[in-house]
């Protein structure tokens, strides 16, 4: 085999299969017309590729519809079991129902932490919640004055009596 | 709006139609089936993983993004799973070594006139020259028996069959010389025992 051949031969495929750019195409088909050893290997390799095509497709089974759409049954209740525990979540995110009662939750939230905050802050409360105490206690207040100032008021009494009798 | 019907079918899948689904596995069983069957050569075997590519499409249509034929993105599913399912080891197969017979038909101890023997002797020869091919694709690298399937069976240029099995233009033409190359010295060698 010439050196020339070789360069020639490793294109024979591409060249059968009509994958070879058109100039080079007419490089390799020009080398074969001078050329018996390559239009004889062009030759046997077309005959290889002639007998694979010999080779009968095949069909699929009777059965072969029936046992693929079983499977896929099969995935897909196993779809639906995945998806359960999640459906009520996403039902939750994807309604407006669902982003209300989020909102709501987040702004309950929101008040409890600052109620916690303050109440453990040790702060003086605001003029509000102060008034607000003073108004609940008053009672408390005025009864135990009255305690504690009771022998000086019946002593009082006692004395405006006289004067008066 | 995609113009290939094929991927039209898969986004209408994505987006719930389940009929979609049925009319690409009635359009890609036949000649996926008759893909891997060529690479495995167990029928059984070729029917378990061409299932096996239609479920991955089921479970995995989320996916897939119609930036390329339908056709390349299945058949890289294939590809996948010829080399590597096979390769674990989950499926074994063989390859079918069919005793090459005078046909089922013909009885040995009844007289057959000269037409009956010529038919029965071309019959033998074209079941010998099955098997040979067989055989010749069998012992092929696993890319090569890929590429030389795509190229002969599915007619597909080389820069398709790049795209499906995950390399350039300029590697499946050097995938594909080998290829014939040994195909055709096998075939020569078995041809000329034949004969």
């Amino acid at each position: 085999m010439m050196r020339q051949c070789k360069q020639y031969r490793k294109h024979l495929p591409a060249f059968l299969d009509g994958e070879l750019t058109e100039a080079l195409s007419r490089k390799v088909q020009g080398h074969m017309d001078g050329c018996d050893s390559c239009r004889l290997e062009a030759e046997q390799l077309r005959l290889a590729v002639d007998a694979l095509l010999t080779w009968e497709p095949v069909t699929p089974s009777a059965d072969y519809d029936r046992v693929f759409w079983q499977k896929i049954q099969r995935v897909r209740q196993q779809q639906r079991k995945e998806q359960r525990p999640l459906a009520w979540l996403r039902l939750l995110f994807n309604t407006r129902y669902g982003l209300a009662a989020s909102a709501a939750l987040a702004l309950c939230m929101c008040v409890l932490t600052v109620l916690t905050l303050r109440t453990d802050s040790g702060q003086p409360q605001g003029p509000v919640a102060a008034d607000m105490e003073l108004l609940l206690n008053m009672e408390v207040i005025e009864s135990s004055e009255a305690l504690e100032h009771f022998e000086l008021i019946q002593m009082l009494d006692v004395l405006q009596q006289e004067i008066e009798g | 709006m995609h113009e290939d019907p094929h991927i039209q079918l898969m986004l209408r899948f994505q987006d719930g139609d389940e009929g979609a689904f049925r009319e690409l596995f009635d359009e890609y069983k036949v000649q996926l089936l008759n893909f891997i069957y060529r690479y495995c050569q167990d029928k059984r075997v070729a029917e378990e993983l061409t299932q096996e590519v239609f479920l991955r499409i089921y479970k995995t249509a989320a996916t897939y993004r119609p930036e390329a034929k339908l056709s390349t993105w299945i058949y890289r599913i294939a590809t996948n799973i010829c080399l590597n399912e096979i390769r674990t080891g989950k499926y074994k197969y063989e390859l079918e070594q069919k005793p090459v017979s005078r046909g089922d038909d013909q009885q040995l101890h009844e007289p057959a006139d000269q037409k009956t023997i010529e038919k029965t002797d071309e019959k033998m020869q074209a079941a010998e020259q099955q098997q040979a091919v067989r055989a010749a694709i069998a012992a092929l690298p696993d890319k090569q028996r890929l590429a030389i399937i795509l190229c002969t069976y599915d007619q597909l240029s080389y820069s398709e069959i790049g795209q499906r099995l995950g390399c350039s233009e300029g590697a499946v033409k050097s995938i594909i010389f080998r290829a014939k190359m040994a195909i055709k010295d096998i075939l020569k060698k078995q041809f000329s025992r034949i004969q």
